[in-house]
């Protein structure tokens, strides 16, 4: 098989999530250099070889790009406002690396003839590893011990946060229905895995992807209901694996066990301290946002301005560094344009891949499912911080843009 | 050619944010070490400390000013005066750890006024930091501020669930005690050591006996205790436990005294006295282990009062004493 660069170059940006710290204190510096260096490397090839495209049409009929462009561009300007000039500048040259990516990841997959390489070759193994991974740790701790939610933290493995890898597997687990049209004949294997990777999220306990997972396929599940009922077989082998998942899980648990789902959801209530952390940093953005809903504090600046909001909290130096809610601190930081404009770049990935369910039922599922968990995950989390998940944004944004480009599963 | 023209300018900007983040992922290695060094209180960084990054990023991944980080190194190094200029020159700090440093320059230099300005701000801004507190602590107690030494506690106890903080509060407040104030600083230290005594903090422990109890009480209880064990490891049980009883007397919520008290009883069988000292035992310093139930349980057996020793050896196996298990087995009936 001859070597396709383009290929090679979809690896190096897919596999950004794994690369290791290499001593520093928070791997996200690591890999927003590493994306930088791709991207730098990516750039010389496309100088070398002609795209054979017009990037800047690819760019401007792009709408989710666009207006990620403008956002960037609305975010670049809070420099102009900020109270911490240096932090916004760097997570803008942040965002604008991420939309760098975007624009490199679309043109190398615009050059493929075929998604089937970089489903079967690309993904398939990044799933099967980040599946398998926390499945071995959690039969190491079965084997010895009984589970509980205090042993959850070893299930994190290949990410420094056991949410952050519950949310990449169930924004990844989106890309089996992309999977089972290129390999029908391995589809009862990808309900198998999908089985594994329910039990590993509610073991991991992480409330946003448990949500997340739940809500997006209830959501996929009226899609395909309303618009390709005659899609619905592999749906329902999905939906029946995870029911099933949640069943194994919570046998094994027990419902009084600290790490069930009983317990995981019903310990959303004004007692638990994480969820009143979080309302109480809501509270804080959404009293912020109201009362300078033009201009924010600047971009990457809510980490300082939050200080003042929560410092009769703050133990020592802990300060509540993100809102928990993405959003929202985009509202904070560049005012209610940005945080609409961020609104809207999900909304029109989600309207995009909509319309083409009936062309491309199995690409748009995937990435409505992805799609959907990264949305929720914004909700309640911090994805944008993260370029293991950021990168799944750029994935899906040159994904929708093949998917209303071209028909796939004719 | 217009590819080539857009190309050549996106890489033209990415070269620049290599450089950039480059310059940042630096910062982040430097930090690795230097956010240890704060939390486990070392200085490993100290001599690249001239090297630290301030300007690029400017904040840590905790939010702290990459100024401040550096003016601790520069401080350690009793380089107070370019300490005090790099901290002059940071604009926006809003966790204020950059005053608490000036209070503790200003300290050193014997500028008192200022340090008290600073460490109060310092301390108003984040009333739940340990440093921010010793310094307004320090500087409260230099201004012999009595009264807001004893208010700080009164308003942040609920707040602040970390013993270090808790220990530092006394720490000030064992300093500032008079005829006026020390009942309400005993009172405070009777429900702190009721909250947090079992935490095992020793340092808190200790300062808190000190306030209820006074440093020579406390001393004095300690020399008992020395004197009963040297009593007790000549067989001379007697005077043993009149030695623990005065070390009680002198310093009633040790529990430590009373079993020390209750075994040498033991060895004299004097059951009633043992009996009576384990009434006499405060059941919120009881530390539940068993130990104390087992020993009065033996006390009965001896006494030939089976019943009341099954009673007693039940209660200790409850508290997870195993050695209980065993008399229970044989003795008694379930």
């Amino acid at each position: 098989m001859r070597l396709n660069l383009n290929f090679l170059f979809l690896i190096l940006y897919l596999v950004v999530g794994f690369i290791p710290n290499f001593g520093s204190v928070d791997r996200i510096a690591t890999h927003w250099l590493y994306l930088n260096i791709v991207s730098f490397l990516s750039i010389i090839f496309f100088l070398s070889k002609n795209p054979g495209v017009n990037i800047i049409k690819s760019i401007t009929s792009n709408k989710p790009l666009v207006i990620f462009i403008v956002f960037g561009v609305w975010a670049a300007i809070s420099i102009l406002y900020s109270i911490n000039i240096t932090e916004s500048i760097i997570t803008t040259i942040r965002l604008f690396s991420l939309i760098l990516t975007t624009i490199t990841v679309g043109l190398h997959l615009s050059q493929l003839d075929s998604l089937r390489n970089i489903f079967v070759f690309i993904l398939f193994p990044i799933i099967l590893y980040e599946i398998f991974r926390p499945t071995i740790e959690i039969y190491r701790i079965t084997s010895q011990v009984h589970f509980t939610f205090e042993l959850a933290n070893f299930l994190e493995t290949f990410t420094p946060n056991k949410n952050i890898t519950a949310a990449i597997i169930t924004a990844h687990m989106g890309f089996f229905f992309m999977l089972r049209f290129y390999l029908k004949k391995f589809e009862n294997l990808f309900v198998l895995l999908i089985l594994f990777g329910t039990v590993v999220i509610f073991f991991i306990s992480a409330r946003a992807s448990i949500i997340g997972l739940i809500l997006s396929l209830v959501f996929v599940y009226i899609l395909t209901f309303l618009k390709k009922k005659e899609k619905i077989y592999f749906l329902n082998k999905v939906c029946l694996s995870v029911i099933f998942g949640i069943f194994v899980s919570n046998l094994y648990l027990g419902s009084d066990n600290t790490a069930s789902f009983q317990s995981r959801l019903t310990s959303v209530n004004t007692k638990d301290e994480s969820t009143n952390q979080r309302v109480r940093f809501y509270k804080h953005g959404i009293n912020h946002l109201l009362k300078n809903p033009i201009v924010g504090i600047g971009i990457g600046n809510w980490k300082l301005k939050s200080i003042e909001y929560d410092s009769e909290n703050i133990k020592n130096y802990v300060v509540p560094y993100h809102l928990h809610n993405d959003f929202l601190q985009y509202g904070t930081e560049t005012g209610i344009i940005g945080m609409l404009l961020y609104l809207s770049l999900f909304l029109a990935l989600l309207v995009q891949n909509v319309k083409r369910i009936d062309s491309n039922y199995y690409l748009s599922i995937s990435l409505i499912i992805s799609l959907s968990v990264l949305f929720i995950d914004s909700n309640l989390n911090f994805p944008h911080h993260r370029p293991i998940m950021m990168i799944l944004l750029a994935l899906i944004i040159s994904l929708t843009e093949l998917n209303r480009t071209k028909d796939f599963e004719k | 050619m217009k590819n080539k023209i857009l190309l050549l300018g996106l890489l033209s900007i990415v070269t620049l944010f290599i450089f950039l983040n480059f310059r940042v992922y630096k910062s982040y290695v430097q930090q690795q070490t230097m956010l240890g060094d704060i939390n486990n209180n070392t200085q490993d960084f100290l001599e690249f400390a001239d090297d630290i990054e301030v300007d690029f990023p400017n904040t840590s991944v905790t939010s702290m000013h990459l100024k401040s980080v550096k003016a601790r190194y520069l401080i350690t190094s009793k380089r107070y005066d370019e300490a005090l200029d790099l901290l002059n020159t940071i604009e926006y700090d809003p966790l204020k750890m950059s005053m608490s440093q000036k209070a503790e320059i200003y300290f050193f230099k014997n500028d008192l006024g200022n340090m008290y300005g600073n460490a109060k701000e310092s301390w108003e801004s984040l009333p739940l930091n340990q440093a921010h507190l010793i310094w307004y602590l320090k500087a409260l107690s230099i201004f012999n501020k009595k009264q807001e030494i004893i208010n700080i506690y009164k308003e942040y106890k609920e707040k602040s669930d970390t013993l270090k903080w808790i220990y530092f509060y006394f720490t000030a407040a064992f300093n500032i005690m008079d005829d006026f104030n020390s009942e309400i600083i005993k009172e405070q230290a009777k429900g702190a050591l009721y909250s947090y005594g079992s935490k095992n903090l020793a340092e808190l422990n200790t300062i808190l006996f000190y306030i209820i109890y006074g440093e020579n009480q406390f001393k004095e209880s300690l020399e008992f205790s020395k004197n009963g064990q040297e009593l007790f490891s000549k067989n001379n049980f007697l005077d043993a436990a009149e030695s623990y009883q005065n070390a009680i007397e002198r310093f009633p919520i040790n529990p430590d005294h009373y079993y020390n008290k209750m075994a040498a009883l033991f060895q004299l069988n004097k059951h009633s006295k043992i009996l009576e000292t384990y009434e006499t035992l405060p059941d919120s310093i009881n530390p539940k282990n068993g130990q104390f139930e087992f020993l009065v349980g033996r006390s009965f057996l001896n006494a030939k009062d089976t019943i009341k020793a099954c009673e007693f050896l039940n209660i200790s196996k409850n508290y997870n004493y195993e050695p209980s298990l065993s008399y229970l087995k044989n003795l008694c009936l379930n």
